[in-house]
């Protein structure tokens, strides 16, 4: 089931309805039977993988409680199934074509691809949940879930199973444990930020889709087309992705759950670091946490510290995808972050103005899409071979008409992200009470009003479902 | 005494009450403010009864690029012609434009043409996105049950809640339309204060499917398991049966041209196997309705001279009239007698 359907909106207001007239366990089963409803909703065998992982990690984090001496074996059990479960799904036939592609330059026979699985959505999201949940287990940070529905509703809670944030078991297990609350207040902010996700995905995202995926179509597409599809694919998937998260947030909150901050203005970070700091802080923070600091993070020498980095964002590419293109969008990150530690030791980037710096971030996140939105290495190779200066007027002419179409729909979001991201230029610290409610309710009604005027004609599948 | 918890829950839940109430209510009144669709225009109805045309030519941009009405008619002899051509009409404009136009104005030429190229005639959703509506919307009338039909516009087949939705707010059936003025709006920003039909047909050239990627058209061949589409005069599929008919009732002949799209040096245009199989289907069907057929394809003229660049089907201004003469030549012996 996606978000923005019909069919979602009919389930939600049941799931709702149901939800607030039943005593703590029973929301708890509602949702658990709702959730796997929602996931199992088109590919009922998606479901399968979904139970296994379940099962798997919460006996794994029982068992490393009750036989502490065989604590590494069930974390090793436990990660090693989640990895196989990735390896199977997601992996599997990219390795076969690597291998075959090497078997081919030797002159041998390809190995046949008896296995073509598709990869079950929001696979990478639920397992690298519950890898966390099973290492802070090892690390005794938490303690073993002895509930099963409890852990079966950490995994498979809806609003965040397809596409994040990928939440830690520290902050969502205590509430599914206590009793919920939601009271009117609540309940407003949430429908407003519901509204502002579909704004998002319905109106900014999908109609940037329509140029970016027409852009990434064209065979020879001159250096402005390309570079004018590339900023319509970064309005497109920072408005998809931060658009899901909202309606997932928002959703969380009509429930009396709350969900973290997946993105804080990520085209307005001054550098590399900090846009990581900034877009899908959950991956980011996970990655930090389980990975980057686990092979040493930075407390290490230059080198160590330095492949460090470079393993973690390569992990976080191939994480994305099954492709190379992926790999070298992580390395291409980690090799930036590598160069501004470099220039920050030379103090060289302390002097130029914050907007250079956003500026500056901004076009090199817009490179890095580059890389993320075209699979083909040598169509990467084609589109960065293409010179400014060979293209015409009127392709100039015709990229700045793309340009300017995908920044129309995308005015609602540049002025929130003004107006809401900017120490001083923050609107609501000057509004009084009553201020903020009427804008706040003026500007929802602008939203619906601009979701039922100038939703995109085709809409498409979230993009970060395919992860 | 009321504790203030319970005095900002009360204000919580007004201010929750008047927030759902705006939202749903408010844009649900703006708009059913705005017109719901744009009307017929009936203009072109009144200039066609002024005119009384003796031929009547139905076509997209290459008809508009090929034809100089004034010199057609004096090549031919004829009083007056009159073209009806819109840059990306196709088929299920072609048949409005029959029926709304040509039909409603009780006029009677000696001959009605349509130009097409390739599948456009049996193509029933060439041409109706979006970018088209507006134009096809001008030329519909509020109950069009065929041009419904053929198309299968979504609305009949939507769930009662999405009924309710549209009845709601009614300009979301309408998208179209505001996305096509954003669209404008961003065209004149790119232009510069120039006209944007050039821009809009480069925009619309880049992405010709021949100039897509490889796997763009793997893919969507895969998707839709598409071959070659044979020829069908299946009415619920396509507008074709539907012109006939709208002719046959009003008593006008009709005459298909397909123009020749640009060809190779020795002035021949390559067809590959279905074209040339779908191309005799069509002929073979549209004669045994009564109606004529005229294929430019395999004449010599006109060359690569007469197009505006390689690979357009257009014909360049200087050349027009060149090319409305060929025309004159093949479409003189088929005007019958008044």
């Amino acid at each position: 089931m996606i978000f923005h359907s019909l069919t979602y909106l009919v389930f939600f207001a049941l799931v709702l309805a149901l939800y607030w007239s039943l005593p703590r366990r029973g929301q708890n089963f509602l949702l658990i039977f709702a959730s796997y409803i929602f996931y199992g909703w088109e590919h009922p065998w998606f479901l399968l993988p979904l139970w296994a992982s379940t099962l798997v990690d919460y006996s794994c984090a029982l068992g490393m409680e009750r036989f502490p001496r065989q604590r590494r074996v069930f974390l090793i059990t436990s990660v090693t199934a989640s990895v196989a479960l990735l390896a199977t799904f997601k992996y599997y036939g990219f390795a076969l074509e690597n291998i075959n592609a090497i078997l081919t330059h030797f002159g041998e026979e390809p190995i046949r691809n008896a296995l073509r699985l598709a990869l079950p959505a929001g696979l990478s999201f639920y397992t690298f949940q519950s890898i966390g949940y099973v290492v802070d287990v090892y690390r005794g940070k938490i303690k073993a879930v002895r509930d099963l529905p409890d852990y079966a509703l950490y995994v498979t809670f809806f609003p965040q199973l397809v596409a994040g944030p990928i939440e830690r078991a520290a902050h969502m297990l205590p509430q599914y444990r206590s009793e919920r609350k939601c009271d009117a207040e609540t309940w407003r902010i949430a429908l407003g930020l519901i509204l502002w996700g579909y704004f998002k995905k319905v109106v900014i995202a999908d109609n940037a889709a329509v140029v970016a995926n027409k852009i990434f179509g064209v065979q020879d597409a001159s250096f402005p087309i390309i570079w004018a599809g590339v900023f319509a694919f970064a309005v497109q998937i920072y408005a998809d992705f931060s658009g899901y998260t909202d309606i997932a947030r928002g959703t969380a909150r009509l429930l009396g759950i709350d969900l973290m901050r997946n993105f804080n203005h990520p085209y307005l970070a001054t550098s590399p670091s900090d846009f990581w700091r900034r877009w899908h802080i959950s991956l980011s923070t996970w990655l930090r946490d389980f990975i980057y600091i686990p092979l040493g993070g930075s407390r290490c020498s230059v080198a160590r510290a330095s492949f460090n980095l470079m393993a973690t964002f390569t992990i976080s590419g191939l994480w994305h995808g099954a492709s190379w293109n992926y790999v070298i969008w992580g390395a291409y990150w980690g090799a930036l972050i590598l160069t501004e530690r470099f220039l920050e030791s030379l103090g060289l980037t302390r002097r130029l103005p914050w907007l250079l710096k956003v500026a500056i971030t901004f076009g090199l996140t817009c490179f890095g899409w580059l890389l993320f939105r075209e699979r083909n290495l040598a169509q990467i190779v084609h589109d960065l071979a293409q010179s400014p200066f060979a293209a015409s007027a009127e392709q100039w002419r015709m990229a700045i008409y793309f340009v300017v179409l995908v920044f129309i729909y995308a005015l609602p979001l540049v002025v929130h992200m003004l107006t809401t991201g900017i120490d001083g230029w923050r609107i609501e610290a000057r509004l009084t009470n009553r201020g903020q409610f009427i804008l706040e309710t003026g500007v929802a009604v602008l939203l619906l009003l601009g979701i039922v005027t100038i939703r995109s004609v085709a809409t498409s599948h979230f993009i970060y479902f395919q992860f | 005494m009321v504790s203030p918890d319970a005095g900002r829950r009360v204000s919580g839940r007004v201010r929750l009450t008047i927030f759902v109430a705006a939202v749903v209510l408010l844009p649900a009144l703006i708009t059913h403010l705005i017109p719901a669709r744009r009307d017929f225009d009936p203009k072109p109805i009144n200039h066609l009864r002024k005119k009384q045309p003796e031929v009547v030519m139905i076509g997209d941009s290459v008809l508009g690029g090929s034809i100089d009405p004034e010199l057609f008619a004096k090549e031919t002899g004829v009083r007056s012609v009159e073209l009806l051509w819109n840059g990306g009409a196709a088929s299920a404009a072609w048949y409005l434009l029959l029926k709304n136009h040509v039909v409603a104005a009780d006029v009677h030429p000696r001959l009605v043409c349509i130009f097409f190229r390739e599948r456009m005639l049996t193509d029933a959703t060439f041409r109706t996105t979006p970018t088209y509506r507006r134009f096809l919307e001008s030329l519909r009338h509020p109950k069009e049950p065929v041009y419904r039909a053929v198309l299968q516009s979504d609305e009949e087949d939507k769930s009662a809640l999405g009924r309710a939705i549209d009845w709601l707010y009614p300009l979301n059936t309408r998208r179209h339309v505001q996305q096509e003025k954003i669209s404008r709006l961003a065209f004149r920003i790119a232009a510069g204060g120039v006209s944007i039909g050039p821009l809009r047909r480069r925009v619309n050239e880049i992405f010709d499917p021949v100039k897509l990627r490889e796997e763009i058209m793997d893919e969507s061949a895969e998707v839709s398991g598409e071959k070659p589409e044979e020829f069908s005069a299946d009415p619920k599929r396509n507008f074709l049966p539907h012109i006939v008919e709208t002719a046959q009732k009003a008593g006008l002949q009709l005459c298909f041209v397909r123009e020749k799209r640009y060809p190779l040096p020795d002035g021949t245009t390559p067809q590959p196997e279905d074209i040339k199989r779908y191309m005799a289907d069509l002929r073979q069907w549209v004669e045994s309705q009564g109606c004529l057929f005229v294929d430019l394809t395999n004449d010599r003229k006109p060359d690569q001279s007469m197009y505006t660049k390689p690979g357009d089907d257009h014909i360049r201004k200087g050349a027009k009239a060149e090319a409305t003469k060929i025309y004159a030549e093949k479409l003189r012996p088929l005007l019958r007698q008044p």
